[in-house]
Order: structure tokens, then C-alpha cells, then sequence
């Protein structure tokens, strides 16, 4: 096994294969990205409205 | 169905496993190994396939895509099997955690639908000279992103969630059964159509410096959709699950510490 | 069981007798559509022929897509959608009862209409009967398969176009399979082949759909 490129700026142009080959690997990675981050945002929004929840009734509970 | 559940001990695991309680902290558990191991898959896969694989002798460096393109059509149409089980799993034993991950499956399949048919055209510029073609392959890739889009789209219509993850599972069913009816159809139509100009080099047998790392890629895709169905699951679990008292404790352990 | 589908047979036929305009609609949208195609592309006979298996294949999809949206709607809507429901025999019949005065309504009239199309299309003198046989038993397809998912979409309230993008992907082996019936007889080979597996398709549409649009009325119209 060896590397195929004589340095990484010719990995990067990839003898004029480069712009289609890492618009490929950046939009993949992009959207690989977006869906880990989308359900860890929205696991934080449920558990704060949930606490938000459960203060509330707490507060109200008290009162009473 | 009660016959099921009172019919022997070895059906308590599925029980224990249609809790969403117990998926949310089992899933917890496993997240950060199955984290690190999606990732290291992914990184070695990806450094190995672009930097170190040879390049393909027809295709030049434009072949490099494959290591993206092929995982994620396997997982696009893995993953509407996924879902459409989960869905028929969820009508059988009224299971809602199955609801759930049948649900969360939805997004992350039409994601990973979209990338394959994005790879493909970006790989088709420089190999074939177009973005598009109507080859068999790719039209069945649109076809089951349309598939995706309907039942993720019948998902949302819905008020109520439970008509809604109902109607979902019927139509992901349904369109199981049809997928390979509609694979077979496209393959049909293109072997009638095929345009001469454009011949799509198939490689039967890859070189196995080649195929090692798409290997890695396969199975670090594989992971990580298992690590993005259970975040997605665990987040539908904490807003669907709000108000009962695990959730309530949950919460008021993680405010604490 | 033959009662519950011969009775919402003739029932569903009775009430599309008496709302003979509305029945009428697919139709006219069938022959209205085909005179935008000159308009839009060519007035040219021999182009015309060249794509007119396809766009009539198309059209009459669109047209019976149109109508598949109005399957249980007004059952949904009156109430007697849920009488149904309530009732102890199998459901699957009279849904089927249903589908079939759905095709006698949309699909036959369609494919009786058809030849005044490929006329005004220009259509090779080969393919009239092709193309009246395909439709006949693709259009009956599309009512099976469209009713699932009129039955998933029928408590919505805007649930039409919604209807489109669920079934539109399954109706595609239909289309290709009716429009390449027609194809082939045009170009000279054997049509029977694909017109064969159109009815392949009809038989299993037949067995699974029903039953399937019986369970999503069932899951889903009751809340």
C-alpha cells in the first residue's frame, strides 16, 4: 500500500478529477453531519422543555 | 395477539425491547462506542479509498467517488427495509418504540438516498460526461427517494401522531412489496431504452486493494446508521415519553449533575 | 362475501349514475390535456406518433390520479364510510366493490376514449388495439393501487395532493409496462409480453390491495 499522490496539493487537484471528487466527499460529509447534529438538537430542545416542564408544575404545586 | 405474550419466557427480551425506557439507556450506553467505531471506520475507510487505493485504470481518480456512492445506496435501501420492518413490527404488537425508530429511519433514509443519487451525478460528469442519465440504477435510486418522501410526507400530514405513524407503516409496507416490482420494471425499460452512446463500465471483479477499503466504508456506514437511528430515536423517545416519571427523573438527574 | 362486493358495486355505480357530471371530469380532462400537447411541442404528425404511446400513457394516469381522491371521500364524509367499518364481514370486499365501480367510472370510459386520442395523436394504425388493451387493464391497476392510498389519506383534509406523491412512485411499473405494450406493437415485435405481465400485475393487485386498503381505512379513519 502507498500513498497515490506525490503531495497532498496533487491529492487535491487528483489530475482534474479533484472538484467533482471532494464536492462529493464535502456535501457527504455535510449531510453525515447534519443528521447527528439535527437529533442532538433536538434531544436537547425536548429536555429543556421537559425541565421548563416539570419547574413549572413544581412551582404550582407549591403554591397550592 | 394475546396469545403472544403469555406464550413463553423467551418472548421477554422482545417485551423489554419494545420499552422505550430501556432502548433510551441501553442505546446510551452503546452510543459512545458505536460513536468511536463509526468514526474510526469512516476516517481510515476514507483516507485509504481517496488517498491510497489505486486508481481505476479506465475512470482515473473520478472512481474515488465509489467509496462514498456505494455505501450509501446500500444503506438507502437497507434502511427502507428498516423502516418498512419496523412499521409492520409496530401494526403487529402495537409497539410504539417501533413506531418510533420506523419514524426516525424515515429522515435518515432519504438523506442517505439523496447522497447516493448526488455521488452518482457527480460521479457521472467526469466518467460519462453528463450529470443525468436515465440509466436503470439511478431511476430506481429516484424512485425510492420518492418512496421516502411520501411516507415521510404522510408522517407530518397527520394531527394526531398515532393515525399518522399508522398510516406511515401501511404505506413503507406497502411500498416494500413494490420495490422489487418497480427495480425489475426500471431494468426492464432500460435494457428496451439503452442509449448507445453511453455504456456504463460495470466492474465484476474489483481488484482487492480497491475493494478493501470500500469494505471498510460499507461497514462504517453500517455504523453510523446505526448511531444516527438510535440519536433520532432517542429524541422522538424524550418528546413523545415527556410525561412520564423515568423522563421527569431523567431530567432532574441531568439538571442536577 | 360476494354480496358485500356486488352490493357496494352497484351501489357506487348507482351514486356515479346520479353524479354524472363530476364522473364525467377525468374524462374531459383526458381529451382536454391531449390538445395542449400540439400546442406545447409540435403540430407535426410524425413527431406526434413518435411520443403519443407515453403521453397517453401519462395522461391517462393523471386523469385517474385525479379521480382516485374522490374514492371514499364522500363515504368519509356522509358517514357511511364508518357504518361500513362497524359491520362484521370482511372489508376487503366491498372495498374491492368499490375499486371496480372506480374503474368502471374512470378507467373504462378512459379506455374507450382512447382511439379518439391516438387519432388526434397521430398514432400508427398498429397500436389502437394495444394501446385499448393496455389501458383497460393498466387503468385497473392504477384504481387498485390508488385506492390504498386514497384509504391512508381519506381523514386529511387536503389530502389530494398528497395522494399524488404516495402513489405517483408506485404507479411507475404500470406505466412503463402499458406504454412499452404500446411501443412495441408500433415497432413491430410481439406486444403480448408486457401486456402479459400488465395482467401478472392486475392479479396480484387484485389479492393485495384490497386487503391493504381495507387495513389503512381501518387504522387510520377511526380516531
Amino acid at each position: 500500500m502507498k500513498f497515490q499522490f506525490e503531495n497532498l496539493q496533487q491529492m487535491f487537484i487528483m489530475e482534474g478529477h479533484g472538484p467533482y471528487v471532494w464536492t462529493a466527499v464535502l456535501v457527504s460529509v455535510a449531510m453525515m453531519v447534519w443528521l447527528i447534529i439535527k437529533p442532538l438538537a433536538d434531544r436537547r430542545a425536548a429536555l429543556k422543555d421537559i425541565a421548563a416542564d416539570v419547574a413549572r408544575t413544581a412551582k404550582s404545586n407549591g403554591e397550592t | 395477539m394475546n396469545w403472544l405474550s403469555n406464550w413463553s419466557p423467551s418472548w421477554q427480551w422482545f417485551h423489554r425491547l419494545g420499552s422505550p425506557r430501556w432502548f433510551y439507556q441501553t442505546t446510551g450506553r452503546w452510543l459512545p462506542w458505536l460513536s468511536l467505531l463509526a468514526l474510526a471506520l469512516l476516517g481510515t475507510g476514507l483516507v485509504w479509498g481517496l488517498g491510497f487505493a489505486p486508481q481505476d485504470a479506465k475512470q482515473g481518480n473520478s472512481f474515488r467517488i465509489i467509496y462514498l456512492h456505494v455505501p450509501a445506496s446500500f444503506l438507502a435501501l437497507a434502511g427502507y427495509y428498516i423502516m418498512a420492518i419496523a412499521g409492520a413490527v409496530g401494526l403487529i404488537w402495537k409497539m410504539k418504540l417501533s413506531y418510533m425508530v420506523m419514524k426516525s429511519a424515515a429522515p435518515i433514509g432519504a438523506v442517505l438516498t439523496f447522497l447516493a443519487l448526488f455521488t452518482g451525478a457527480v460521479w457521472g460528469k467526469p466518467t460519462w460526461g453528463t450529470y443525468w442519465v436515465w440509466d436503470a440504477r439511478i431511476t430506481s435510486m429516484l424512485i425510492l427517494l420518492f418512496l421516502y418522501l411520501g411516507v415521510l410526507a404522510l408522517q407530518y400530514a397527520f394531527h394526531s401522531n398515532e393515525a399518522g405513524n399508522k398510516a406511515s407503516a401501511i404505506l413503507a409496507l406497502v411500498g416494500t412489496v413494490n420495490i422489487p416490482i418497480i427495480y425489475k420494471s426500471v431494468d426492464w425499460w432500460y435494457t428496451l431504452h439503452q442509449p448507445a452512446t453511453i455504456k456504463l463500465t460495470s466492474a465484476p471483479s474489483m481488484h482487492p486493494d480497491m475493494f478493501q477499503p470500500l469494505l471498510v466504508m460499507i461497514l462504517g456506514f453500517y455504523c453510523f446508521y446505526v448511531v444516527a437511528l438510535f440519536l433520532f430515536t432517542r429524541a422522538e423517545i424524550l418528546r413523545r415519553e415527556r410525561k412520564t416519571t423515568w423522563v421527569k427523573a431523567l431530567v432532574l438527574g441531568e439538571s442536577q449533575s | 362475501m360476494a354480496s358485500g362486493f356486488s352490493a357496494y358495486l352497484r351501489r357506487d355505480l348507482l351514486l356515479a349514475y346520479r353524479r354524472r357530471g363530476e364522473a364525467a371530469s377525468p374524462l374531459i380532462f383526458f381529451v382536454m390535456v391531449s390538445t395542449l400537447i400540439p400546442l406545447g411541442i409540435t403540430p407535426e404528425s410524425a413527431r406526434l406518433a413518435e411520443i403519443a404511446p407515453g403521453i397517453i400513457w401519462v395522461m391517462a394516469l393523471l386523469a385517474t390520479l385525479l379521480s382516485t381522491d374522490s374514492l371514499f371521500a364522500s363515504d368519509y364524509q356522509d358517514g357511511s364510510l364508518e357504518q361500513l367499518l362497524i359491520s362484521p364481514q370482511l372489508l376487503a370486499m366491498p372495498v374491492l366493490g368499490k375499486i371496480t365501480a372506480h374503474w368502471m367510472v374512470t378507467g373504462l370510459p378512459l379506455t374507450l376514449a382512447s382511439p379518439l386520442l391516438g387519432l388526434m395523436l397521430s398514432l400508427p394504425a398498429e397500436g389502437y388495439v394495444p394501446m385499448m388493451a393496455s389501458l383497460a387493464i393498466g387503468t385497473a391497476c392504477l384504481s387498485l393501487v390508488g385506492s390504498v392510498g386514497a384509504a391512508l389519506t381519506v381523514s386529511l383534509r387536503k389530502g389530494g395532493l398528497l395522494l399524488s406523491l404516495l402513489v405517483m412512485p408506485l404507479y411507475m411499473p404500470v406505466i412503463i409496462f402499458g406504454s412499452a405494450t404500446v411501443q412495441s406493437a408500433i415497432d413491430g415485435f410481439a406486444w403480448s409480453g408486457p401486456l402479459a405481465i400488465l395482467g401478472a400485475m392486475l392479479a396480484a393487485a387484485i389479492a393485495l390491495c384490497p386487503i391493504a386498503a381495507a387495513g389503512a381505512l381501518r387504522l387510520t379513519s377511526i380516531n
